[in-house]
């Protein structure tokens, strides 16, 4: 296959129906994804990150409406094709890691099942043997130790680590082109993340695939992210290389949302920098720019009007104070 | 020329820090109004001796024990008044089995757990009510340990009226004091545990445990399961109470190091039951000596990208807490394991200025 964009989402906007009105949990939300790159989505509980990716696998709820001026999947456009069409696509071109997987995993069946499941949908009519030949393979290639034993398990007698490296087996079982990682080691303890990292790493370069990594935590951004896009209340606020945005966060929000991590610098003992007050409800967001009512940098215009995204040198951010800024060096 | 945002040059203005002085002044008044001086320095004023917790595994129709998970296996600790010492581990470790032996919440099978000189596992009734007063824990979901039908300012009266004995009117003054010394305005009181953001529930819960003017506060894994935002101003909080409330004693556990380096001023790293090495804050993170606290501390992103350690990354899993291995619990994962780690149990050496490790490696 040819290098170039694997994923190009313009003005993806999802809005949710109920009674209270309009929730917009993503609102004008574009990224794209080169070919065999990794782009992180972060941002905190609530701010659409999850939706977002939910949006791209077209597994959003009935009261979801789906707006998008494109959003081109290896150069198919996801947003004309319908249930069928989504249904074959899921898997063979993108695939989902979720967080959790011993809720996402079926706990009355064994892995074998499961993973030689992905199997006997893409290839209809492989024989008994190859499926389970092609399994062993897979939990081999994802590191799990005695894979031969470990297909007649059922998901409760795998360690949170080794259930893990079975979600991610059946997530790549199809060969997917691009895979959403939803918060892959939030639930594991950090040895386990540790390794769980590596794996991810290690096969996406193996399988030269895209991942969109949805995270909250920094931590794992720096680990093993290209490019990072930083998400606040339904929009990208930021958007940037990695290293750049770490050294020198053009957002205020970015700014003190690494700041008020313990630990990036040695601030022991010291107040930490936080954001004062929470995120907004998504019934109500406040006028102008989103994040003005906790910025402390907030001036009238940024309560009233909402910032324009400003571009230069790879790097995007949606924020008066930058322009600003610009004019009067 | 690249460019740089003006306000990425200025300090920001620090709103936050004016409030902070605000709540501080106002925690002193609310200090002086309590009349308590709890000041008394370096003393040990928790003591945990050899502490032991099995919980026995049950089978079959009869119920027979066919064996015991060794959660707390042998475990001493001392702190001392007005200090915070740091309870680090994976999960399944035993560090939140420790807090609550400490609460009294579980019992341990051997060992003391003393408390100012009193041994308090072997009080009960009237002594035990007054003693848990004084000790208090934070759970990390707030929300399963607030009664769902009942307003904070009505569960903060209730406390206050049942636990510590004041009228009406007094409490319902006090607990908006409380209210506006964990940072939240006297209004929401009205409001039931669901109508308040996982952030502002926590705080809730810390409102409460501080409500019987405890001494020693078990914080487990407190601010866990908080957005970083929110997790910045809960760490901001508990600091600013310790200044406040000088002598106040913090058991910190949690599994997140960089949370614990931030706050605590000596840290304990436990394995399987044990502790594998204890030391200064600034110790433990700059001369790491245990195997498994040098892989620990490599396998957090953020502390790693810091120091350009070289990343441990240890293989497999923690083994069943029911099935802990011969000798050295740690040598199934441990990179320098030889034939002699699974004869010997190491015991915690001293290497010097308190910092202990036990490993046979060092």
């Amino acid at each position: 296959m040819e290098t170039g964009r694997c994923l190009e989402v313009n003005n993806l906007r999802t809005w949710f129906h109920t009674p209270e009105g309009v929730v917009k949990a993503v609102d004008g939300v574009s990224f794209h994804i080169e070919e065999g790159e990794t782009l992180a989505l972060v941002g905190e509980s609530g701010c659409g990150k999850t939706i977002t990716s939910l949006s791209l696998l077209r597994l959003l709820p009935e009261t979801a409406e789906l707006k998008a001026d494109r959003i081109l999947l290896n150069g198919r456009d996801v947003t004309q094709i319908d249930k069928t069409e989504a249904r074959l696509l899921r898997g063979s071109q993108i695939s989902m890691i979720f967080q959790e997987p011993m809720t996402s995993l079926n706990p009355v069946y064994r892995i074998e099942k499961q993973l030689g499941e992905v199997f006997r949908l893409h290839h209809p009519g492989i024989s008994k043997e190859e499926v389970e030949s092609r399994s062993v393979e897979m939990l081999r290639k994802v590191g799990v130790p005695n894979p031969k034993e470990r297909l007649k398990a059922y998901p409760h007698q795998l360690s949170g680590g080794l259930r893990q490296r079975v979600m991610i087996a059946i997530s790549l079982a199809s060969n997917p082109r691009l895979v959403i990682a939803d918060e892959p080691t939030t639930a594991l303890d950090v040895t386990i993340q540790a390794q769980i990292l590596d794996l991810l790493k290690q096969l996406q370069k193996d399988m030269n695939m895209s991942v969109l990594l949805i995270t909250h935590d920094f931590g794992v951004v720096s680990q093993i992210a290209r490019r990072v896009a930083v998400m606040y209340a339904g929009k990208i606020v930021e958007e940037g290389p990695m290293e750049d945005v770490f050294a020198e966060p053009w957002h205020p929000y970015t700014k003190l949302l690494i700041l008020s991590i313990p630990g990036i610098k040695v601030t022991r003992g010291k107040r930490l920098e936080s954001i004062k007050g929470t995120v907004p409800n998504p019934l109500r967001f406040p006028e102008g720019c989103r994040f003005a009512p906790r910025c402390p940098y907030a001036t009238e215009a940024c309560r009233k009007t909402e910032p324009p995204v400003y571009e230069e040198g790879g790097r995007r951010v949606s924020c008066f104070l930058f322009k600003r800024d610009t004019v009067s060096d | 020329m690249k460019n740089v945002p003006l306000w990425m040059r200025t300090p920001c203005p620090r709103e936050m820090a004016a409030d902070a002085a605000e709540l501080r002044s106002e925690c002193a008044a609310a200090h002086t109004f309590l009349g308590g001086n709890m000041m008394k320095k370096d003393e040990n004023m928790l003591e945990i001796r050899d502490l032991k917790v099995y919980f026995p595994i049950k089978t079959g129709i009869l119920q027979r024990t066919v064996g015991h998970v060794r959660a707390v296996d042998g475990v001493s600790l001392s702190l001392k008044r007005g200090e915070t010492l740091g309870l680090v581990g994976e999960s399944g470790c035993g560090k939140t089995t420790i807090g609550r032996a400490i609460v009294r919440l579980n019992e341990p099978s051997e060992g003391v757990i003393s408390y100012e000189g009193q041994d308090i596992l072997a009080i009960k009734g009237e002594e035990l009510r007054r003693l848990r007063k004084k000790l208090q824990m934070v759970f990390q979901d707030p929300y399963s340990s607030l009664n769902p039908r009942h307003t904070v300012l009505n569960a903060l009266t209730e406390l206050l009226t049942v636990q510590m004995g004041m009228s009406k009117t007094d409490a319902g003054v006090r607990a908006e004091e409380l209210l506006h010394q964990v940072g939240l305005n006297a209004a929401y009181g009205l409001r039931y545990p669901h109508e308040f953001s996982g952030g502002q529930r926590q705080r809730v819960a810390i409102a409460k445990a501080l409500a019987l003017q405890p001494e020693f506060l078990v914080c487990d894994e407190a601010v866990s399961a908080l957005d970083v935002s929110i997790q910045s101003q809960i760490i901001n909080l508990l600091m600013d109470l310790k200044e406040e409330y000088k002598g106040m004693t913090y058991l910190f556990i949690s599994h997140a190091l960089n949370v614990v380096e931030h706050i605590s001023d000596r840290v304990a790293v436990m394995y399987l039951g044990k502790i594998m090495e204890f030391a200064d804050n600034e110790e433990l993170f700059a001369h790491p000596a245990h195997p498994y606290t040098r892989a620990l501390l490599s396998a957090i992103p953020i502390l790693s990208g810091r120091t350009g350690r070289e990343r441990i990354v240890l293989s497999g899993d923690v083994p069943s807490a029911s099935h802990i291995p011969s000798g050295c619990r740690f040598r199934t994962r441990c990179p320098w394991a030889s034939a002699e780690c699974a004869e010997h149990e190491p015991e915690l050496k001293d290497l010097g200025g308190g910092h202990l490790a036990a490993c046979l490696k060092i």
